[in-house]
């Protein structure tokens, strides 16, 4: 415990001289300048999970953007661990960072490490996840979406595709995950009266578990008992998409529908495997926190929220869509 | 139903004037899991309009596979006391390398499965390393290899789901012969392979003993660190079959493939009556936990039992196996 406190302070030493050595080169450099003016920003951004794929391709569309801005990033990965988040977000405070760009693991429990960030006065942005109704945490700015809408599009498309409504398989991702929970309940709260939820599984976002417990509703439910299956992401409901093909089924589901608008859900729609997905533009996003933050630092006012619009990808559309 | 020699050799030491009693218990000690698995059987058929009928049986053997195949290796590895906790990174790791290189190989589909079958070694080589010269315990080895390949998954494609495979490495997934679905096939051909192994082979003989006292087992003259090292690669192999298996019927590999696998295989394993201090253990037993296992996964869904409960009688299962083992040991 000793010998680790020691060396963290040796680090940050270490860390703090290492800052003052760049400060004074770079304070060097900018009279050389002829562009001048620039400082050199370096941004701190925790991503709850950098194994998710739409993350990953977030986190290069917001490198891509820090190289045009001309900005540093430092990425941190809270690896879906509220401990984890908090130290990583006690990392980047060491570091020094002129602000911290956060996607919240959870709207109740990460508020302390938000509140951190805060307290080390240090501006901070938050990142496509909300806080819970009430929370107490004093950002600059939220960027992102609602995850309620993706749901509430969702439902909206299925009323009107099927005005006579029908019976619905619902592929849940994690439940109590804040994306699982608002994308249900929005879809919940839309979907009109003459459909039905005959069967609802958890699949926790993965392909695998959306085919296996497809594989088993399509055993519980015959041909013409099921009229469209609705998934929490695409990855479940591409799975579920592909019980059905290999059950010989895709004609008798008249729709599947995921969230996100991943390349493979892309193809799947191409195929006539899945029939629509709501994208959410994470790349988008990302680029954008990027380019508030940069404008906040130079100086400039910022909004309390940028949202960002999710996209309905059909069959009529997919082709602006595919790679 | 044959049990396994151990058990049988403990049974005839404690069997002085067997009373009602003891037979009892002796016979519910040898077929618990199966008398469970018959009255699981039993209670879904009348429960479950649609679960005895041949399409949803052959559902389930299906979907049981994968975790059948990655179980009888799992089975060498705790009998001789380990355990591998990196199978499922394992799975996560052969079906990428098999998912990247299988859209582009066209015809030749030994490339993606060699390669495939070859990560999974080399992590079991790589525990064995650990264990055997690193003398490092087996629980900690292979939390550490588990990283590691998960870490490779995650590394070879950023994060990204690689997805669309040929037609011919789907159908290792996808595909039958006659009427029987090529993973099943896969899997009754691994567990008679891995039966005779290990209960007619003297390498069979030497996994037993040196679960049963490694110290012992050196004296004998066995050699322990082959042995050992033979098991990590079988475990390593048969997991990277699965995640092949695996990409191949899902059309795709995502990184984080094969997630907490690990602990569905154990499970499986101890339910099949495997003991976590080695030396017990048959591929039989395995086969029924695995059987066991998907049943119940299958027959919930088909009842519309909330997915809230589903962990939990998985949970009840394992208790109850593991109860019986010790009982029976007592």
């Amino acid at each position: 415990m000793n010998m680790r406190r020691r060396v963290s302070t040796v680090a940050a030493l270490f860390a703090a001289s290492a800052l003052v050595l760049t400060g004074c080169s770079n304070g060097g450099s900018a009279s050389d300048d002829a562009s001048g003016g620039d400082e050199q920003y370096d941004i701190g951004v925790v991503v709850l999970d950098l194994q998710d794929p739409d993350l990953a391709h977030m986190v290069e569309a917001m490198e891509a953007s820090a190289e045009e801005e001309g900005v540093t990033l430092h990425v941190a990965d809270s690896k879906k661990d509220v401990a984890s988040e908090l130290n990583q977000v006690e990392d980047l405070l060491t570091r020094q960072v002129d602000a911290v760009i956060m996607q919240p693991l959870d709207g109740e429990a990460s508020q302390n490490a938000a509140n951190r960030v805060i307290e080390a006065g240090v501006p901070l942005f938050i990142l496509s996840t909300e806080f819970a109704d009430g929370a107490d945490v004093a950002y600059e700015s939220y960027i992102g979406v609602d995850d309620t809408l993706a749901g509430v599009m969702q439902a909206e498309y299925l009323n009107e595709q099927l005005p006579e409504g029908g019976k619905i398989v619902f592929a849940a991702g994690i439940y109590g995950a804040s994306w699982t929970d608002r994308r249900k309940s929005g879809f919940d709260d839309t979907i009109n009266d003459n459909f039905e939820i005959v069967a609802e599984f958890q699949a926790k976002g993965s392909r695998d578990e959306g085919k296996r417990n497809m594989e088993d509703t399509l055993q519980r439910f015959g041909p013409g008992e099921i009229d469209a299956v609705v998934a929490n992401n695409d990855e479940m409901a591409i799975g579920a998409a592909s019980a059905i093909k290999d059950a010989g089924r895709t004609g008798d589901i008249a729709e599947v529908i995921g969230v996100d608008g991943t390349p493979p859900a892309v193809a799947a729609i191409e195929a006539g495997e899945m029939t629509a997905t709501v994208r959410q533009d994470s790349a988008g996003q990302g680029e954008e926190a990027v380019r508030v933050v940069h404008s906040f630092l130079k100086g400039d006012t910022v909004e309390d929220r940028y949202t960002l619009p999710f996209t309905l990808i059909t069959k009529e559309n997919v082709a602006e869509f595919a790679e | 139903m044959s049990t396994n020699t151990v058990a049988v050799m403990l049974r005839e030491t404690k069997q002085d004037g067997p009373s009602p009693a003891m037979r009892v218990k002796h016979f519910v000690g040898d077929y618990g899991i199966l008398i469970i698995f018959a009255i699981v059987l039993a209670f879904l058929s009348i429960a479950a309009p649609n679960f005895l009928t041949l399409d949803n049986l052959v559902n389930v053997v299906r979907q049981s596979s994968i975790i059948g195949i990655i179980a009888l290796g799992m089975t060498f590895i705790m009998i001789t006391a380990g355990i591998d906790l990196s199978v499922g990174s394992v799975v996560g790791l052969a079906g990428m390398v098999f998912a990247i290189l299988a859209p582009s190989s066209g015809n030749a589909l030994w490339i993606p499965l060699v390669a495939g079958l070859g990560v999974g070694l080399l992590v079991g080589f790589l525990s064995a390393a650990l264990v055997v010269w690193g003398r490092v315990l087996p629980f900690l080895a292979t939390l550490a290899t588990m990283a590691v390949a998960r870490t490779a998954a995650l590394v070879l494609t950023d994060g990204q789901v690689v997805s669309g495979l040929s037609g011919p490495a789907e159908w290792l997934g996808s595909g039958f012969i006659g009427p029987i679905p090529v993973p099943v096939i896969l899997f009754i051909v691994a567990a008679l392979l891995c039966d005779f192994v290990l209960s007619r082979t003297k390498f069979g003989s030497h996994v037993y003993a040196i679960g049963g006292n490694e110290e012992s087992s050196k004296k004998v003259g066995i050699s322990v660190n082959r042995v050992l090292f033979t098991v990590y690669l079988i475990g390593g192999g048969l997991a990277a079959m699965g995640g092949l298996v695996l990409t191949a019927r899902l059309d795709g590999a995502a990184p984080t493939a094969g997630l907490t696998y690990e602990l569905q295989v154990i499970a499986a394993v101890v339910i099949g009556g495997t003991s976590l201090f080695g030396g017990v253990g048959t591929i039989r037993g395995t086969v029924i936990g695995v059987l066991l296992l998907g049943v119940v996964m299958n027959g919930m869904n088909l009842l519309g039992v909330s997915s809230y409960y589903q962990q939990g009688v998985q949970g009840l299962i394992l208790a109850l196996a593991v109860l019986l083992n010790r009982w029976k040991s007592d």
